[in-house]
């Protein structure tokens, strides 16, 4: 992806992973999502990161709106010439949404340069895919708008890169959008303080267990260890590198102080 | 795509990096250094890192 392609994150981490691997500072992120001034969009919108020199414009609160709004970046984009190309990505409980199929429908009339990725962790909250999806896989939805559909495994992050790349090649070609459906995991709660549970059942550790047997950094560690791509040393110098970043992260999200509330109707307002 | 060595190293950093912090913030929220909520990404890192790394 260029720098200027535009991208809708999923819920799961707020965004983090995907504004971390398309070159974002986390930090700026952090100290946002700590109320600071010195936060990406000046403290005041806690999680709804925007950073546009690398397409991102924002996250939704009510899931669901990213793909008509996905829609209409991929609008944009064939409009103004600049063959960027978008990646909306949402889960399987946003599936169910509306808004879904009339924007599956619009991008695929027009062949918008959009790559759906759906991460299914097969949970949404606390129901399982299966109980709110009639059918195994949610790519099988791209048949009926005339896209092409793939699921890939969700834990290997070189499949998904793959699956992207060769989606991404399509859409700037201008042949339209794909959807692709990650099967993955979620190994924590849907939401820090909550119970983590499936349906009324809390998750038991044996559950736990089972999942971190498809861990996506082990899994990746043990084969870059296996294929001499990565060495003993050169993980623990990777691992030491990011708890500098992180402490210094922290340091500066920690020294910043909250904006002035002078700057609320800045924001509110259209200039 | 074939991946060649500094593309896999550059994936494997992202899913490093993004569940360092994602532990991050998860332990800033239940410390109440985090505003609002916090919904981890922990174990479903690859679909973001893999998608947005290249
Ligand atoms: C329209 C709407 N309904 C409900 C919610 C509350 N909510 C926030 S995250 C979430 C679960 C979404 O599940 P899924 O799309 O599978 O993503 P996951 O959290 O599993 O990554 C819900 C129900 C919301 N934010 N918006």
């Amino acid at each position: 992806m260029n720098d200027d392609d535009f991208v809708f994150p999923a819920v799961r981490g707020h965004g983090l992973p995907h504004l971390i691997s398309k070159g974002v500072d986390p930090k700026y992120y952090l100290a946002e999502h700590c109320g600071k001034s010195t936060g990406s969009c000046g403290g005041v919108s806690t999680y709804h990161n925007i950073d546009t020199e690398h397409g991102f414009f924002g996250l939704a609160g009510t899931l669901g709106t990213g793909f008509p709004i996905s829609v209409g970046y991929g609008m944009t984009s064939k409009w103004n010439g600049k063959q960027q190309v978008v990646v909306s990505c949402f889960g399987d409980g946003t599936s169910n949404r509306g808004t879904l199929h009339e924007s599956f429908l619009m991008a695929a009339n027009w062949k918008l340069p959009i790559v759906w990725v759906c991460e299914n962790n097969q949970l949404s909250m606390y129901v399982p895919v299966k109980d709110h999806h009639p059918v195994e896989n949610i790519a099988d939805l791209a048949f009926g708008y005339g896209m092409p559909g793939e699921v890939v495994d969700g834990q290997d992050v070189v499949a998904v890169a793959k699956a992207v790349d060769k989606a991404v090649a399509r859409a700037r070609a201008g042949e339209g959008p794909s959807l692709i459906e990650c099967k993955t995991e979620r190994f924590v709660t849907h939401s820090i303080g909550l119970p983590d549970r499936i349906d009324l059942e809390d998750r038991t550790k044996d559950d736990y267990v089972e999942l971190k047997k498809r861990d996506p950094v082990v899994l990746f560690q043990e084969k870059l260890l296996k294929e001499g791509v990565l060495t003993q040393k050169e993980m623990e110098r990777i691992d030491q590198e990011i708890a500098v970043e992180i402490d210094a992260a922290e340091a500066f999200a920690d020294a910043g102080s909250p904006p002035d509330p002078s700057v609320l109707d800045d924001y509110l307002y259209a200039k | 795509m074939r991946l060649k060595k500094e593309q896999k190293l550059t994936l494997y950093r992202n899913l490093v990096r993004t569940r360092a912090f994602d532990q991050l913030f998860s332990r800033r929220l239940g410390l109440g250094k985090l505003l609002g909520f916090w919904h981890p990404a922990e174990g479903g890192e690859a679909p973001g890192v893999g998608a947005c790394s290249f």
